[in-house]
């Protein structure tokens, strides 16, 4: 047992020590090979863990794209712990919460109004985020989404991958025959999204599905024009358009 | 020699008596969903508990967080809630030996339950009143500290489980990592999955009913709160690899006394290091968590009751647990499944016993396993079914008591309990809690044996004389008399 300890703690003090060393490789290539970037968009000074002082990243090629993961901000920033307990640490979803990193802050801040007034009536909203809100004054929810639409967001990658280029298919052409539209139209080539249409690439495969189907069981129907344009999907294509999503990594995507 | 022998006599019925009452005591430590954890969030009990105090991944995260994250009202009111347990107890068969017998068996009754002498059916509205203090302090501190008022210990306010944490979050290279330091006076009262014992199954017990007289170390209470405090350092990585080292010492003596409502008889020597490696992945609404953790302890056995405070160069004997555990979830708005399995091994090093005459091993194992089944019903209706073997190596001095001086005991658990304000309480105080159940021990082995499992009526040969031929009327208690049915009232406000 105390050689177990000893074996444990010499692993928790690697662990430890290798902080530091990582994040000497992040001040040069490693955000590059991480974030799939070219090293010259990403300047020596760029450093994650240096805190808010040190600029958190140049833009890169696509400004709108978040590069970095952000580090939490200090006293007087946003509450961002009152999210991430069940949104994860860097807000890239956890158990039923979706991901917020990268989503489009207009959209959060959409979403965030119809959890207070009770529109976004689907069950875990109910549950959850009826009870998150009530209590946000408004400019501490502008501060929330802006600062989670500038986390850099990891793709979920946990749908089916055999339906992917079916789920691909039906989100670029839609199917006419079957009344239902192409999703390219509104959320982009992407799934980026765009204003308050949220970005969709690299969700969870579960989030993404449920979404979907709550629409026609009645849930959330304020989010015109989903509940019409999801009532002719069939369940393998639902199917299919999580999986597709959920793989969706849109830092490669965008370049 | 009649004198030291008188002693020894002592000290194994101390030992073997505190072992029993130790699980007794334990069993009945609490949790809870703390109302001021509600008001600090905002959110319903539901959201950290599918039945509390079970949590959910939620409720793991808002723990390692150093219970600070906020978004409920901003009160000035300190977080502080109120918790009143009120318990009902059957044994299947009372206490009482039959008239004319002359068994020596002895009421196993915890201390300060006086006004309790009736032999069965125990009606107790108060077996425990706590104030917890509970939240957010400062920034990145926070703090979950229990105090009680309680029979269990004489009668009087003690200081009970105690958690106080400091937690940051960093983002090291593609690790994000929650790393706090930690305080605390229980060991696994810091752990957040329900698997390990201070907050594992049963989550109420009752002191009147008996238990068996063997623990191990992690899951009795002679390190329980105050006996020992410790401090530590975890790391949570990517919200699934969880890292954790801590040093438990044991309290003074005298500060036992003043605020534990007294010692346990066994004393703590030097610095016990405790570890907790856990890997928990979650998708959708799934959640597995695969874990070990352990602690190591030098033990001065019977040294607070047998030994002057501060006796030099006592040999010790050297406790070594090492627990694995397993916990499934899959939490929907409606359902709420929770599977938890634990083994802990271990291995007693007896030196100080043996010399002392209270053990006749030099080394003794014990292995302890629990594995358990919980669903509940839209937080509302929760059914728990757990089976649990303690089984180890036979002593004739520390288990003198127990059938073939085994301690052997094996049996089963259920509750059933209705938990109405799980997503929110009466309007008048919304965050208000309760939990009102019957639950049923089941023992198919007690104590080592099935049947004649009354202490102290045993020979040489660890066979109950006054139940096998004896001349005289037998009591000859058999394990399913300790069968146990226990209505509670749990209220947290």
């Amino acid at each position: 047992m105390k050689q177990t300890g000893l074996t444990v703690a010499s692993l928790a003090i690697s662990l430890l020590a290798a902080g530091p060393l990582h994040a000497q490789q992040a001040e040069g290539n490693y955000l590059a090979t991480l974030f799939h970037a070219t090293p010259a968009s990403v300047p020596d000074h760029n450093c994650v863990i240096c805190g808010p002082a040190t600029p958190l990243y140049s833009p890169p090629p696509d400004a709108s794209y978040p590069l970095a993961l952000l580090p939490l901000p200090g006293a007087n920033g946003p509450p961002v712990k009152n999210c991430t307990f069940c949104h994860g640490v860097s807000a890239q979803g956890l158990a039923v919460a979706p991901r917020l990193a990268g989503q489009r802050a207009a959209y959060i801040q959409k979403e965030l109004g119809a959890f207070r007034n009770h529109s976004r009536d689907n069950p875990y909203s109910a549950l959850y985020m009826w009870n998150a809100v009530p209590n946000l004054h408004p400019e501490t929810a502008r501060a929330l989404a802006d600062y989670f639409s500038r986390e850099a967001p990891q793709a979920a990658a946990d749908g089916n991958r055999a339906l992917v280029d079916q789920g691909r298919v039906l989100y670029q052409q839609g199917e006419p025959q079957a009344n239902i539209v192409t999703c390219v139209v509104c959320h982009g080539p992407d799934a980026q999204g765009v204003g308050a249409i949220p970005r969709l690439a690299g969700l969870s495969y579960s989030y993404l599905k449920r979404r979907l189907e709550q629409w026609s069981q009645g849930y959330h129907q304020t989010a015109k024009p989903m509940p019409q344009v999801t009532q002719s999907l069939s369940a393998e294509q639902i199917d299919a358009l999580a999986s597709y999503l959920s793989f969706l990594d849109d830092r490669a995507a965008s370049r | 020699m009649a004198g030291i022998n008188e002693f020894n006599k002592a000290l194994r019925a101390g030992a073997v008596f505190g072992l029993g009452l130790a699980g007794l005591v334990g069993a009945s430590d609490d949790a809870s969903a703390l109302p001021s954890f509600a008001r600090q969030t905002g959110q319903n009990c539901s959201t950290c508990h599918t039945a509390f105090p079970q949590l959910t991944p939620y409720g793991r995260r808002f723990k390692l967080g150093g219970y600070t994250a906020g978004g409920g009202i901003d009160t000035q009111f300190p977080p502080i809630s109120f918790m009143l347990q009120s318990t009902y107890t059957n044994l299947d068969r009372g206490l009482n030996a039959p008239a004319g017998s002359t068994s020596q068996y002895v009421r196993p009754q915890p201390p300060g339950t006086n006004g309790f002498n009736d032999a069965n059916n125990w009606v107790d509205l108060s077996t425990q009143a706590s104030i917890f203090w509970g939240g957010k302090i400062w920034g990145n501190l926070g703090a979950f500290v229990q105090a009680t008022y309680s029979l269990d210990y004489g009668s009087q306010f003690a200081w009970d489980n105690t958690d106080v944490r400091y937690a940051e979050t960093r983002h090291i290279g593609p690790f994000d990592v929650v790393w706090g330091l930690d305080f605390n006076n229980n060991p696994t009262v810091q752990d957040p999955w329900n698997t390990t014992p201070a907050w594992g199954f049963p989550f109420i017990g009752s002191p009147f009913a008996p238990g068996p007289a063997a623990s191990t170390m992690l899951e009795g209470a002679d390190w329980g709160p105050g006996q020992v405090v410790g401090a530590g350092g975890y790391l949570f990585i990517n919200d699934m690899l969880y890292l954790e080292l801590t040093g438990y010492g044991g309290t003074s003596h005298d500060f036992q006394w003043a605020i534990t409502g007294g010692p346990a008889s066994n004393l703590l020597s030097g610095v016990a290091p405790y570890y907790r490696v856990a890997l928990e992945k979650d998708w959708g609404e799934h959640s597995l968590e695969v874990g070990a953790y352990g602690m190591n302890a030098n033990v001065i056995t019977g040294g607070n009751s047998g030994l002057p405070a501060g006796t030099f160069g006592w040999p010790t004997d050297i406790v070594t647990d090492n627990g694995f555990d397993l916990q499934y979830q899959w939490i929907t708005d409606v359902h709420a499944v929770t599977l938890r399995a634990n083994y802990i091994l271990e291995r007693q090093q007896l030196t100080s016993s043996l010399l002392q005459g209270i053990s006749a091993n030099n080394v003794d194992y014990l292995r302890s396993l629990k594995i358990g089944a919980e669903y509940v019903y839209k937080n509302t209706y929760a059914f728990t079914a757990t089976y649990f073997n303690i089984n180890g190596t036979a002593d004739m001095t520390l288990y003198s008591a127990n059938s073939n001086f085994s301690p052997n005991s094996e049996g089963w658990m259920f509750d059933i309990s209705y938990l109405p304000f799980s997503r929110g309480g009466p309007s008048v105080w919304p965050w208000a809690n309760a939990r009102i159940g019957l639950s049923y021990t089941l023992y198919t082995r007690f104590n080592g044996g099935t049947s004649n499992v009354d202490p102290t009526a045993v020979d040489a040969g660890g066979a109950n004389l006054l139940c096998n031929g004896g001349s005289v009327t037998p009591y000859c208690r058999s394990a399913s008399d300790n069968n146990t049915l226990l209505a509670y009232a749990w209220f947290m406000w």
